[in-house]
């Protein structure tokens, strides 16, 4: 079900989907809509890529060998402005804090395509 | 409804050493707590004839401990079911399908040198979409909800040592606990961060042992050694769609719901409850489950907690065994046996004076609640 999503990364698109029957935003896309419960009515669509950090945190312990990165290095949970909530990276910020506007950055390591999000401040 | 409320009492508890037990299997730390679960009860393995095995194998630990249950249930590793786990068992015996359950759970984590990260031991529903971006761990899902509530209430480290710091107080009276050294503010605030906003002492501790519990039908309850320990009521309320992210509310109004019900099953009020046993496989989560319980409004946890009110001798005795932060992480089953013995007058140098009526509570995405009772 996340072809479409992979596929948008590699081109540089940030994909989520929406339900036709209450256009509620929704990722990762499930069989049935967790606001309306209707089934299959998830379609894709692209994303602006702008959103707010939701949440955040700070990884200290280092839980993968490299090549992964290595800590410190920031998790958020991002909630676009679509409506949907993904889990990322922030880079480039000192201070990040809950509610700061972001923007998508798209990045490729590797050969495996990422979306992160960086401070629009 | 009503006729599968006090159905079941615990007759018999037990629990292995807890600590690194190298060479033993789940199981056999199981069948080592159920060996002293049965003496308790004082029983032999041929008066069971019901099974719940929880992180062991049902197969290994019934040929092991020569069991012939009538009835058997297995249940995922994860400790949000082990208030599921003794609904169902109580559910066994009010139904009649068996009058004496033996509930196992063993966990070899230390031997296992598990982390509870990294890959192949993931959390969340969609780890293609997470382990890329280092996300991993329940921990980093908590201090996700942690963050969030500092931001959305102002809560701050100081104010969630408090709770580390009691578990360990009570934990120093607890001779079965692993910690039990002093732990000051000063040692709180300068330990190191392991995902940040949580520090290593806001993280439950991962060890081997085993927790056995034998629940009998009311009617046979009182054959044995111990008085027996009244299972009031139970709960569960799952909130698992999107559960790959933190809850909204922090899983406070499926902890009412569980609450409320399971209060309501028990005709106990929340004024009758003199102490509780909160799943506090991080510390930040007995925030979250005391403003769920309806202790504190939303977000007055960090400030609720202060001046020992979560202390035994306290308003609000909390995890009086030191509890996962500071006993043991036994993923609920030594919280659930610690509020039997108290309400036994078991609980030794920490024994709640006059205690009556203990809550266990569970805050994750299956929310779950068990009330006991030294009284019917």
């Amino acid at each position: 079900m996340l072809e479409p999503y992979f596929e948008g990364l590699a081109t540089s698109e940030l994909r989520t989907t929406r339900c036709t029957a209450c256009r509620g935003a929704q990722f990762p896309p499930r069989m049935a809509c967790p606001h309306c419960s209707a089934r299959d009515t998830g379609e894709w669509i692209a994303a602006s890529g702008l959103g707010r950090v939701w949440s955040f945190c700070t990884f200290h312990k280092a839980y993968f060998p490299r090549p992964a990165q290595q800590p410190t290095y920031v998790v958020a949970v991002v909630e676009l402005h679509e409506g949907s909530k993904l889990i990322s990276n922030i880079i480039g910020a000192e201070n990040v804090e809950v509610g700061m506007p972001v923007k998508a950055v798209f990045v490729t390591e590797r050969g495996e395509h990422r979306v992160v999000f960086e401070s629009v401040r | 409804m009503h006729s599968l409320n006090r159905a079941a009492a615990v007759v018999g508890v037990g629990a292995t050493a807890f600590g690194r037990l190298s060479g033993k299997s789940a199981e056999q730390l199981g069948a080592w707590a159920l060996d002293n679960a049965l003496a308790d009860a004082g029983l032999t393995a041929s008066d069971v004839d019901g099974l719940i095995a929880c992180r062991v194998g049902y197969e290994a630990v019934a040929a092991m401990m020569s069991l012939r249950p009538r009835w058997v249930a297995s249940l995922p590793a994860e400790g949000r079911m082990t208030g599921p786990a003794i609904q169902q068992a109580v559910t066994a015996i009010a139904t009649g399908q068996c009058h004496r359950v033996a509930l196992v759970y063993g966990n070899n984590g230390a031997t296992a040198n598990s982390t509870y990260g990294g890959f192949g031991e993931a959390y969340g529903a969609s780890t293609e979409l997470t382990l890329p971006y280092g996300m991993t761990s329940p921990g980093a899902y908590y201090a996700l909800m942690l963050q969030r509530h500092q931001y959305l209430y102002g809560t701050t480290e100081q104010q969630l040592a408090a709770i580390p710091m009691t578990f360990r107080k009570h934990a120093q009276l607890n001779p079965g606990a692993v910690m039990r050294g002093p732990l000051s503010i000063d040692d709180y605030m300068t330990s190191r961060y392991i995902v940040e906003p949580m520090r290593l002492f806001d993280y439950c501790l991962i060890n081997d042992g085993g927790v056995a519990m034998i629940l009998s039908a009311e009617d046979r309850a009182h054959d044995h050694p111990k008085s027996p320990v009244h299972i009031l009521g139970t709960a569960q309320r799952a909130q698992l769609v999107n559960s790959d992210f933190p809850p909204e509310d922090f899983w406070r109004n499926a902890i009412r719901e569980v609450s409320e019900t399971a209060l309501a099953l028990s005709g106990r009020e929340r004024s009758d409850v003199d102490a509780l046993m909160i799943y506090d496989n991080f510390s930040c989560n007995v925030l979250f489950t005391l403003e769920g319980l309806g202790y504190c409004a939303p977000g007055e946890s960090g400030d609720f907690v202060q001046s020992g009110r979560l202390e035994r001798g306290g308003p609000l005795p909390t995890n009086t065994s030191g509890g996962h932060l500071s006993e043991s992480y036994m993923q609920g089953w030594g919280l659930n046996i610690e509020a039997v013995r108290q309400l036994r007058g078991d609980g030794g140098d920490r024994q709640i004076e006059g205690a009556e009526t203990i809550q266990y509570a569970c805050a994750s995405p299956i929310v779950s609640s068990v009330i006991y009772g030294k009284d019917l």
